[in-house]
């Protein structure tokens, strides 16, 4: 009878120690350079999602959950996006994260809807990721939202009656931010609205500042990709237009690429971020000297980002029982706010997150914090 | 053998060179057309399907995001400004590609090629396919000349530079052997062929490479055969009446005494007297009618001398006394500047010839100028180490022209003679190896003889 007692026990035990592997796809360029923005090889993102990873390591611990991190590498090919999407849905990850960008974003979302395999979003701001509905989930503050900002600066703040938007064609988060930021200026009546067309895989815009330089205008408002962005920004500026730039998070929070391309050319400029490591919060503070210790570099809006959708998708994990795609799915649906290193965030099921944005503003050597701009029902 | 003509050579020259460049060109346009054809069909598939995969990856977002989709007519404009498409547009069946392109059928698993009908357009078409949808076609074209023009031009204008430069590589290397060589070469051939034909050797026949030459030749040849009868037939005249006429004086005087002797009776008491005049008229008129015959053979074989120890004063005299009557007859003064003793080792009768011939040629050029000067020969012996030196001055009017010439064979100044005395004289003078020069004198402004025997 003792030793049955005996047995009994070490079988409980070891069905209590049992850890359940979680699978989780993480999906982004990992292998090439991209010509528009600096995240080389998708590190800034994977670095963020190591650190998330560790950092709640004694909760999955717990909770007995191992995870599993595989890499659905898409390169800059957005046609392998949805290869790779299609390849994550009918694997056995129990999730994915990543596409930090909003075409893959958008590429990925109905193949992850119809493969019912809950996917977060970190970055991606595109407006349309917010009507797929169930398995999407979203990281990062609407292109809507930050362009409710921009249009106010530009409106009130520059005082411009005539705006230049130059246009990325063939970029699905520059056209959706260029069509939001010409509706929101309807509603400060500034309808004088003047659009020149270009492709973000050109890297000499002299014919677009050419075009430029014959039109008239009070602001230039380029919703492009950091790297994009700055060879227009020094394109122009260097064919003698002065007048202010308006600029998206694509512009990046830390600049330093982004001046890097500018070689010194000097702008007035406004631009949107998420976050930035002056940001004095406890959480960003502590992530900042974490991250640098961890990878010796400052992490920047893309890393946080991750790291935050990373601690969501980890808090869900911790709550789901059974671990299946349905119940995360159901568990991520129920949480509505999260306090993360870019502040709390509160948001509706399947919709970008409510939250405080950072309105930057150019100087000699970078960017500043100029304002921090609350949603209705977010605070820092 | 039958040479052709200079300008038979340069047509022929001409002729192999535009055969050659004929040859050479025609096989360079046939290998260019060839890849020229090449170019038009596969260059021009090449380059239409070159970034078709890139491009195809670059159209699918625009159907799959409508973000994206205003990005598709800017893509495709800038595509064909790149490319240098004729055309370039989606299109979702058959139906919306141009007309021109008869029986061009889109399919969905492959990259098709269209020639236009005309066949001045190559196109391709491509699907626009992400798994197994297909979202339309992509439909670029482009010029078949335009692929072609660019390199084409820069083939023709390289394979037509290594023609002309082939061609006149050989016209100039043909030219170069026929200016700098050949030409010379035989140039050089004639002159060695006129100098044996001059010199009478047996004449070698030579190949001359135009027939110009060949007939240059024949006529030098001619003008030598010429010039050579016509010298034979006034040297021939020349030495005959020279000889006549040097004879004629001598033997009119022996034919004289001889009839003077005939015209006596056998006892006439005249008759010694006479056949002594006879028998001088002939010791004194042979020896010089033997000299004279004499001289004429010595200018054309070799003078032996036999030397011995001698008074070369003795020589002088003797020839003075000898044309004594010659000097007298002409009151010409002749003047010796001589030591008593010149004694040298010396052939005494051959000289003795040759001071006659300097002391007669130096009366009878002093009597020419008699009319302005007092005619003068003037014989000076100078005593040296080594040698002596005999010169003979006249008061004549010297020598024009090359004095050497007088040296020459039947060259001379006088209106009758030979020629052959002072060959004979320079003869005899190297026998003794001494020499012999002629030159105009200062003394009486006229010739001067100059002998230099050695002791």
């Amino acid at each position: 009878m003792k030793s049955l007692l005996a047995l009994f026990t070490i079988f409980v035990a070891t069905v209590a120690q049992a850890k359940v592997t979680a699978t989780i796809g993480l999906a982004s360029n990992f292998s090439e350079l991209s010509t528009v923005s600096f995240n080389p090889f998708g590190g800034f993102f994977q670095n963020a999602i190591e650190l998330a990873v560790s950092d709640n390591k004694a909760l999955l611990d717990k909770a007995g959950i191992k995870l599993e991190l595989v890499k659905y590498d898409y390169g800059t090919n957005d046609i392998n996006v949805i290869k790779k999407a299609k390849e994550a849905s009918s694997s056995n990850a129990i999730a994915v994260i990543g596409y930090n960008y909003s075409a893959p974003a958008l590429l990925s979302a109905p193949i992850h809807t119809e493969a019912k395999i809950p996917v977060i979003y970190p970055s991606a701001s595109a407006n349309r990721l917010g009507t797929f509905g169930k398995y999407v989930h979203l990281g990062s503050i609407s292109n809507q939202f930050m362009v409710e900002s921009l249009a106010k600066i530009a409106a009130q703040t520059l005082n411009a009656k005539r705006i230049l938007i130059l246009t990325a064609v063939d970029c699905a988060y520059c056209t959706d931010l260029s069509k939001s930021f010409t509706e929101e200026l309807k509603k400060y009546r500034v309808t004088d609205i003047q659009n020149i067309q270009l492709l973000e895989k050109e890297t000499d815009f002299f014919k677009v500042a050419e075009e430029a330089k014959k039109l008239s205008f009070d602001a230039v408002f380029v919703p492009n990709q950091e790297l994009t962005a700055a060879r227009l920004i020094a394109a122009l500026t260097e064919a003698g237009i002065t007048k202010p730039f308006l600029g998206a998070d694509g512009w990046g929070n830390e600049g330093a690429e982004f001046f890097r391309v500018l070689k010194g050319k000097k702008f007035t400029g406004y631009s949107v971020t998420h976050w930035h490591t002056k940001l004095k919060t406890k959480k960003s503070v502590r992530f900042v000297a974490e991250y640098k210790k961890r990878f010796d570099k400052l992490p920047n809006d893309t890393s946080v980002l991750a790291y935050d959708s990373m601690t969501f998708l980890i808090q869900a994990l911790i709550k789901t029982k059974p671990l299946t795609r349905e119940n995360l799915e159901k568990t991520l649906s129920s949480i509505n706010a999260l306090d993360g290193v870019t502040g709390k965030s509160y948001w509706e099921p399947h919709q970008a997150p409510k939250k405080n944005i950072l309105i930057l503003k150019t100087t000699d050597t970078g960017f500043a914090i100029n304002q921090i701009v609350t949603p209705k029902g977010g605070s820092l | 053998m039958s040479s052709k003509s200079l300008k038979q050579k340069v047509t022929d020259i001409s002729i192999y060179s535009f055969m050659c460049m004929s040859v050479i060109m025609f096989t360079c346009f046939w290998l260019y057309s060839a890849k020229k054809n090449k170019i038009t069909e596969g260059q021009i598939r090449a380059d239409l399907t070159a970034n078709l995969r890139n491009q195809t990856n670059q159209f699918l977002p625009s159907f799959l995001l409508p973000e994206q989709e205003q990005g598709m007519t800017l893509i495709l404009s800038k595509i064909k400004t790149d490319e240098n498409l004729e055309d370039i547009r989606i299109v979702k069946d058959h139906e919306e590609i141009p007309s021109y392109f008869k029986d061009c059928r889109p399919n969905e698993n492959t990259v098709i090629t269209c020639p236009s009908n005309d066949l001045s357009l190559t196109a391709v078409v491509a699907p626009l396919k992400e798994m197994n949808t297909v979202y339309g076609f992509i439909f670029k074209s482009k010029k078949n000349s335009s692929a072609a023009n660019l390199q084409g031009a820069i083939e023709f204008a390289l394979v037509s530079l290594a023609i002309i430069g082939i061609a006149f590589l050989v016209i100039y290397l043909r030219l170069r052997l026929l200016i700098a060589k050949t030409l010379p070469d035989s140039m050089s051939q004639i002159v060695q062929w006129i100098e044996a034909e001059i010199e009478g050797k047996e004449l070698e026949n030579i190949s001359l490479p135009f027939k110009e030459l060949e007939d240059l030749k024949f006529k030098i040849a001619e003008v030598i055969e010429r010039a050579n009868k016509s010298r034979d037939q006034a040297i021939i005249g020349q030495v005959t009446s020279g000889i006549m006429h040097d004879i004629k004086t001598p033997l009119h005087s022996i034919v004289t005494a001889t009839h003077l002797v005939a015209e006596q009776e056998t006892l006439s008491p005249d008759r010694p007297m006479l056949l002594e005049n006879l028998f001088n008229m002939c010791t004194n008129n042979i020896p010089f009618i033997r000299e004279i015959i004499e001289t004429t053979l010595d200018g054309n074989r070799n003078i032996q001398i036999k030397k011995s120890n001698a008074n070369l004063r003795d020589s002088i005299d003797k020839a003075i006394i000898l044309t004594q009557d010659f000097s007298r007859y002409r009151n010409v003064s002749v003047e010796v500047d001589a030591p008593e003793k010149l004694f040298i080792n010396y052939d005494a009768a051959q000289f003795a010839r040759v001071m006659n011939n300097l002391l007669k040629n130096g009366i009878e050029a002093a009597t020419e100028s008699f009319a302005t000067k007092t005619p003068r020969v003037r014989i000076t012996a100078i005593q040296r180490e080594s040698h002596i030196n005999l010169i003979v001055e006249d008061s004549g009017s010297g020598f024009k022209g090359s004095p050497e010439k007088l040296f020459r064979a039947f060259r001379t100044t006088k209106t009758r003679g030979t020629g052959l005395g002072l060959l004979v004289s320079k003869k005899i003078v190297e026998a003794h190896n001494g020499k012999i020069k002629a030159s105009n004198g200062s003394t009486y402004g006229g010739a001067r003889m100059e002998v230099e025997l050695p002791i």
